[in-house]
């Protein structure tokens, strides 16, 4: 009896536990453009174009990420562009008053962006006084950032994100559709709700082992 | 099968196969969650099983050759392998038009032979791997990534068979409580750390499992005595070890100390005890030394541990004995005055500690840090619980009840000592030609049978009234931990 108290009890706290860490609400991640942070590679001056060609831009972003580092200590502004190779516009947005701290800087998209957009032009221009360094890989001249025409060290990344702050719960089925992608042919949309209930059956063929077992 | 071993079998109990078969599924069910080749040097364990699926033949490790099959490499390429590892801030494949494009790359038939490079893998032995080409060829699909969904499977049944073996060894030490057996062994079902490379196809799998096979024919034979058959088995499953991982010659120097107290301990079949020490010692060495003779005449893999000791051991010339001493002390202990850092923080928490907890990928997640400080908390509590149990154990036996125990303990002792020795050998010669830390938790994982003592001795630690209802806790508390990690993992790389 004991044995089944502990289990019901114990059970319970993880299963809020569980559902108290699927209702935490943050502005989740659509993608990103496949660009490690490893550097500072395009400086930027005021009033002056990054472009960024072949950029990956996430279907469901809202805003895209990227990471700076300001010449100056006046406040940021960016505007960024997102075009595919026809020149149509994908995906635009600013920002402004950033405080000039570096790092992590947001600037939300004017429209979210609907399917992805495998190779576009991402133009990032400083809109403040001092310039700024942008973020990204170190590459070839050939794959680098543009500014002013000439080539930059490197490659610059973007994450992006998806629209408003959202619980795990109200990601689920962008979840089970990731989740399903780059795997055995086999795996798809279907794979992580099955898997959810195979571990509930897990958690109640232990409960019920750990109960028959207790008499012994 | 025999009669007689399926009378064996048979003996198990039910509720062993159920943790097996728990663990199994568990297993499993991370090998689906991990991505491929998220699992730490997954890359490098499939292009050996794959170099030897596909020729016959562990890879020569040719210089300057690649590490990777064409097949392999596109896959990684085309997964952004490279983008996402050790980056948890980077996704993987996240849109149908990528994956269809990894489909459609894959699907020109790049060639699944590779040359056969040097990888961090191939200096080791075969032994794994030719299981793992069981699966590749079984597959009635010849894409990699359904052939590595089948090898991963390979892997979830070693940990499944390790699993049981744990349970086994619990028998063995605790026969009078018998429900601890089931609290140990699905401790260790659930252990995150040790389900995260059951996920994977990693040669660590077979370790692990000719580990726990090891620790529990080495606690039968002290319990009840060494036969001949016991002998055979305990050859064979070290004969696994040593042919799955060179980690496992680690454990050498402890199980012949194992074999020569049991030997010639005072007693009847004195006779008897020195054939089975001698049978075991012969199943060890003949395949053993036949496959150094194939590295060194066939095969051709620069030695006969086809360079695995001499990368393990000497690598680094420049690194004195008294580093490496120092280095193998703070992996245990502070750090004594006048010998410098020789690693980062305080190794038992920072590296053992927290990476038991969980440390993932290829060590580029964790949890949040107060994680490790609960967890910390409720370890304590487990250690004290099992220390009392052992206590009162100790209490009710009085020492000469302890009579096996005691010369195991020893042995246990000199095993532990072993890798923890080899492990710091190497991590002194690693850090010094790297400046990276080479400790990792798993290395301890070839111990995962202590886990479930320790926690089966902390409910049996709690008294027969109380310790079935705190050993249902521990194993909730388990489910929980391995429960949590899953989550983290589904948001490092799908979230």
């Amino acid at each position: 009896m004991r044995v089944r108290i502990v289990l019901a009890v114990a059970l319970a706290l993880v299963g809020g536990g569980v559902a108290l860490a699927l209702s935490q609400r943050a502005q989740r991640l659509a993608g990103t453009s496949f660009v490690l942070q490893r550097a500072f590679v395009a400086a930027v001056p005021a009033g002056g174009i990054a472009c960024q060609p072949a950029t990956w831009l996430a279907g469901g972003s809202a805003a895209a990420q990227l990471v700076v580092s300001p010449y100056g200590r006046r406040p940021l502004a960016l505007s960024v562009s997102f075009r595919d190779r026809d020149g149509a516009l994908a995906a635009s947005g600013r920002v402004r008053g950033v405080p000039a701290r570096g790092g992590a800087v947001t600037v939300p998209f004017a429209v979210a962006v609907h399917g992805d957009h495998p190779s576009t032009t991402a133009c990032v221009r400083d809109d403040g006084a001092d310039g700024l360094a942008l973020s990204g890989d170190v590459a070839s001249p050939g794959a680098a950032a543009r500014v002013g025409g000439s080539a930059t060290g490197g490659v610059v990344g973007f994450r992006y994100l998806r629209a408003g702050r959202e619980s795990w719960w109200s990601l689920l089925p962008a979840l089970a559709r990731r989740f399903g992608l780059g795997k055995a042919s086999a795996f798809g949309t279907w794979t992580l709700p099955v898997l959810a209930l195979v571990v509930a059956g897990l958690w109640v063929a232990t409960a019920r082992l750990l109960v028959r077992e207790a008499r012994r | 099968m025999s009669g007689r071993r399926r009378a064996a079998l048979g003996r198990i109990p039910r509720a062993g196969y159920a943790c097996a078969l728990i663990a199994l599924v568990n297993a499993a069910v991370w090998s689906v969650v991990v991505p491929p080749f998220q699992v730490p040097d997954e890359i490098s364990h499939f292009g050996y099983a794959q170099y030897l699926a596909q020729t016959g033949r562990p890879p020569p490790q040719r210089a300057n050759a690649p590490q990777y099959s064409d097949q392999e490499q596109l896959a990684l390429t085309r997964l952004h392998f490279f983008t996402v590892v050790g980056r948890a801030d980077q996704r993987g494949i996240w849109s149908a038009a990528d994956d269809r494009g990894l489909r459609a790359a894959l699907a020109t038939h790049p060639s699944p032979r590779g040359a056969g490079g040097a990888s961090s893998a191939t200096n080791q032995p075969p032994l794994y791997y030719a299981l793992a080409a069981i699966p590749y060829w079984l597959s009635p699909s010849h894409d990699l990534l359904d052939r590595l969904a089948l090898m991963r499977l390979l892997s979830a049944l070693l940990a499944g068979a390790t699993v049981l073996c744990v349970y086994l060894f619990l028998r063995e030490l605790l026969p009078g409580t018998p429900w601890t057996w089931t609290v140990g062994a699905l401790a260790a079902a659930f252990q995150p750390t040790f389900m995260f490379i059951a996920a994977g196809v990693h040669g660590d799998n077979l370790l692990f499992l000719a580990s726990a096979a090891t620790l529990l024919l080495l606690a039968r034979a002290f319990r009840r005595g060494l036969t001949v058959r016991r002998g055979g088995a305990l050859g064979a499953a070290v004969a696994v070890g040593v042919l799955g991982k060179l980690t496992f010659l680690a454990f050498l120097p402890g199980v012949g100390l194992a074999l020569a107290l049991l030997a010639l301990a005072p007693g009847r079949d004195r006779g008897m005890r020195l054939r089975a020490a001698a049978l075991a010692s012969a199943i060890v060495a003949v395949p053993v030394g036949l496959y150094a003779l194939l590295n060194v005449t066939v095969w051709h893999r620069g030695g006969a541990t086809a360079g695995g000791v001499t990368g393990a051991t000497v690598a680094s010339g420049a690194v004195g004995l008294r580093e490496r001493l120092v280095h193998i002390w703070q992996e245990l202990l502070p750090r004594l005055p006048g010998t410098h850092d020789a690693l980062p923080g305080y190794a038992p928490w920072t590296i053992w500690f927290h990476g038991f907890i969980g440390h993932f990928g290829w060590l580029d997640y964790a949890f949040p840090p107060w994680v490790y400080d609960l967890a910390g908390a409720i370890f304590l509590l487990v250690v004290v619980l099992a220390g009392a149990g052992l206590a009162s154990a100790v209490r009710a036996r009085g020492w000469a009840g302890l009579a096996w125990r005691r010369p195991f303990a020893l042995v246990l002792a000199a095993l532990a000592a072993g890798l923890v020795f080899a492990i710091g050998w190497q991590g002194a010669a690693y850090r010094h030609d790297t400046g990276y830390v080479f400790e990792q938790a798993r290395y301890l994982l070839p111990f995962l049978a202590l886990y479930g003592l320790l926690v089966a001795l902390a409910a049996r630690g709690a008294g027969r009234r109380w310790g079935p209802a705190v050993g249902a806790a521990l194993v909730v508390l388990a489910m929980a931990h391995g429960l949590f990690a899953e989550l983290l993992t589904i948001s490092r790389y799908y979230g």
